[in-house]
């Protein structure tokens, strides 16, 4: 019995950004797990109060440098809701398209994020080989890979060709094959022996711990924002994916269960597309406040605007998923993990600490 | 907002327990700085609606925490303090911001300038 | 007939001998890349590594990190001598666990968490491959009645013949010692920041680096002795070089389709099949021995 004292960050190579855990082990198992953030706090929420509305949308869209398309929807949803306007459908199912390319590329990184946590290099490798394949598609939608810049208050900038439709069909058709092909990697040994029963977080533990996104639907909680319909999400045929695993295997499978999802989806807008206009002008004052929700790939995705009637807005409150989900990974990091399963653990809730700390 | 409570420090933890029963979800909370005084709104969430508790309170009165009934209030709380300066019970400084870092940088008196336009 | 290697031949490979677990590493990264879809760096990264990490100032924590650095590489300089002129396996063996020894003080010499778990798995890892690597030098010695490397030379078939089973669980071994998923565990990138080298820099981590080396070459060497051919030292070459080559093709394979795993499902592993297997074949040998005595 050897007690001591890990500092597991802000510098370690499974964290892309800067988190904090200090954990108390014993040997190898860990008794306490101490969360620290405030590596990367940028003050986005005051920048939302002096700029322009019109330039925040490129504001929220660097809050964020993975889920781009969600942030900004969140926030015209919201600015748009106060203008007392809506976009038009078109604009919205191009919107949806954007989330959820967004979503596939998203759970394409976190899967080889995770190979790579646990030593499985040729899967990172691979997954992310594939990822490149659907970056390249948003490129040749939006003309931009990371940064798309498709939302304005209300619509988008950018009307998508009958091309690109045809382009994006084959891309996804391309994408989910390939994502069959190294399906088999659930039923892997080594990754089953690594994910299995590691992180617990019971449905009871979820909900107390305000958990958000494929962590809780990870612990049967059936949590989807886009089952409420917003955008084109009405009007498209789709569950939310639910296992009760409430392990790190179990949260692997939503995400793989999402991806197919999202393909199905987008499959879903190609067909339903609408015809028209793209984009609503209005000179509205903002007035009042309005609560945005959006299904970010990591979770809820909650935006919370204030307007005073004036040009800038009074309020902006951000609330990304990761910040939800934090408080959950002390709870699984806390149950007595090994060490070697940190990563794993803290992995598993796809942590984005940029975007927490804004 | 639809489904607002006017709550005051006094009812803030009743009407918390009330949420925790109907067994919603915390979703966050909100600080806003209105010239005289201040305000938080908890936001909870049962999957189908939202509700909101909106507490308003003096510049350095000290307010209650919820984290005791609610544990993932803990950092959103430590965010308010620390971008705020405000006070809640229980809850100290220093997630965000280090000890070098602006003072409450979040209030309407603080000073910013913007570096877009 | 017996075959004496030359003492120049001897000479020549003591000195190539790190060289040779170099060129092993680099080959390594190279086929690893191709086979996860990238380029991967030059054949000779390891060795350009070296170089420049003893170009760099050393920023070292303890004065006893030194020694034992100096003292892991000692040890195994000492025992790949031995390997090349033919000497005894066991002491080959117990100075090479001697060297190991060195390297988990120096984590446990300095105060890092990372390098202390580093150091604590070190010693998970060495229980996991000391009884496996020893039972397959008894066996070898069981099979040539003599511990000595050179009498294998003297046998009349490959040892392989007799025992292959030892050699499928030296694969566990050489996995370790590759530092290989799915047994990676001391030097676990994303898990303890290699672990216990985290604390060494500039001149004394390439001294590790270069530990490594030869620590490759001695398990890819003890490994492919199996594959000596008795009374043809062309064919020997030959068969050794290409079995050492399938081992290590094995191994990079292995890498490729695993997930690291926890030290205690390695313990599991290892004295589970790579033990059972020592036993079960020496024990065939022995009946066989038996009934081909009583008739």
């Amino acid at each position: 019995m050897v007690k001591s004292t890990i500092t597991f960050g802000p510098q370690h190579p499974v964290f892309p950004e800067p988190i904090q855990f200090i954990l108390k082990v014993v040997d190898e198992k860990v008794v306490l797990a101490e969360p620290q953030i405030g590596y990367v706090h940028r003050g986005i929420e005051k920048a939302f109060e002096l700029n322009d509305p019109k330039d925040n949308i490129f504001l929220a869209e660097r809050i964020c440098g993975i889920c781009p398309a969600p942030h900004t929807t969140a926030y015209v949803r919201g600015v748009e809701s106060l203008m007392g306007i809506e976009a038009p459908p078109r604009a919205k199912y191009i919107r949806t398209i954007m989330n959820e390319l967004n979503r596939i590329h998203s759970h394409i990184l976190w899967a080889g994020l995770l190979g790579d946590a646990i030593g499985f290099e040729s899967y990172f490798m691979q997954t992310w080989n594939y990822r490149e394949k659907v970056l390249d598609a948003i490129e040749k939608i939006s003309g931009h890979r990371v940064t798309y810049a498709m939302n304005a208050i209300g619509g988008v900038r950018r009307d998508m060709t009958n091309e690109q439709l045809r382009g994006l069909e084959k891309t996804m058709d391309y994408v989910e094959s390939s994502l069959e092909n190294i399906e088999d990697v659930m039923k892997d040994y080594t990754i089953k022996k690594r994910t299995q029963g590691i992180g617990i977080l019971t449905e009871e533990e979820a909900r107390r711990d305000g958990a958000v996104g494929p962590t809780a639907r990870a612990s049967g909680i059936s949590q989807d924002l886009r089952t409420s319909g917003y955008d084109a999400y009405g009007d498209l045929k789709f569950e939310p994916v639910v296992v009760n695993n409430c392990d790190s295997y179990g949260r692997f499978a939503v995400r793989w269960q999402e991806l197919k999802q999202s393909i199905d989806l987008i499959r879903q807008c190609i067909v339903k597309m609408p015809s028209g206009e793209i984009l609503t002008k209005s000179n509205n004052p903002m007035n009042g406040e309005a609560i945005s929700r959006v299904e970010a790939p990591r979770g809820e995705l909650f935006y919370y605007i204030k307007g005073n009637g004036s040009k800038k807005l009074e309020r902006v409150k951000v609330r990304t998923p990761t910040f939800a989900n934090i408080i959950p990974t002390v709870t699984m990091l806390s149950k007595g993990c090994q060490v070697a399963d940190v990563s794993v653990i803290v992995l598993s809730m796809d942590p984005c600490i940029s975007c927490t700390e804004r | 907002m639809q489904n607002e409570i006017q709550v005051n420090s006094a009812t803030l933890i009743g009407e918390t327990l009330k949420m925790l029963e109907a067994k919603m979800r915390f979703a966050t909370a909100t600080c806003l700085d209105i010239g005289d005084h201040f305000e938080i709104i908890y936001h909870f969430d049962n999957g189908n609606e939202m509700k909101h508790l909106r507490l308003s309170f003096k510049d350095g009165e000290e307010v209650p925490s919820i984290r005791a009934l609610y544990a993932c209030a803990r950092f959103i709380e430590s965010e308010i303090v620390d971008l705020f300066g405000v006070k809640i019970s229980g809850v100290s400084a220093g997630l965000l911001l280090g000890s070098d870092s602006p003072v409450a940088p979040m209030r309407k008196s603080a000073p910013a300038k913007s570096e877009v336009n | 007939m017996n075959f004496q290697p030359s003492i120049l031949f001897s000479i020549l490979l003591s000195i190539a001998a790190p060289f040779i677990g170099m060129l092993i590493l680099g080959f390594d990264r190279k086929i690893t890349a191709r086979m996860q879809n990238r380029v991967g760096p030059p054949i000779l990264q390891p060795f350009y590594d070296v170089v420049k990490l003893f170009g760099k100032s050393e920023l070292m924590v303890k004065k006893a990190q030194i020694l034992f650095a100096l003292m892991f590489v000692g040890t195994l300089l000492l025992s790949t001598v031995l390997l090349c002129f033919g000497g005894d396996l066991l002491v080959i063996f117990f100075l090479i666990s001697t060297g190991m020894i060195f390297y988990t003080l120096g984590a446990y010499s300095v105060k890092s968490g990372f390098s202390f778990i580093g150091g604590n798995r070190e010693l998970y890892q060495m229980l996991a491959y000391e009884p496996i690597f020893m039972l397959t030098v008894f066996s070898v010695g069981l099979i040539t009645k003599s511990f000595r490397v050179d009498q294998i030379f003297g046998l009349e078939v490959p040892l392989v013949a007799i025992i292959p089973l030892p050699l499928v669980s030296m694969m566990i071994v050489f996995l370790i010692k590759m530092q290989k998923s799915p047994f990676d565990i001391s030097t676990a990138h994303t898990e303890i920041i290699s672990g216990p080298m985290i604390e060494y820099s500039g001149g004394y981590l390439a001294l590790l680096k270069i530990a490594h080396w030869y620590e490759i070459f001695l398990v890819i060497g003890i490994m492919s002795l199996f594959f000596v051919v008795p009374g043809n030292p062309v064919l020997t070459v030959v068969s050794m070089a290409a079995a050492g080559l399938a081992i290590y093709f094995v191994s990079i394979i292995i890498d490729n389709v695993t997930a690291r795993v926890h030290w205690n499902t390695m313990l599991r592993l290892s004295a589970a099949i790579g033990i059972t297997l020592i036993v079960v074949n020496v024990a065939i040998v022995y009946i066989v021995a038996y009934i081909a005595g009583g008739a």
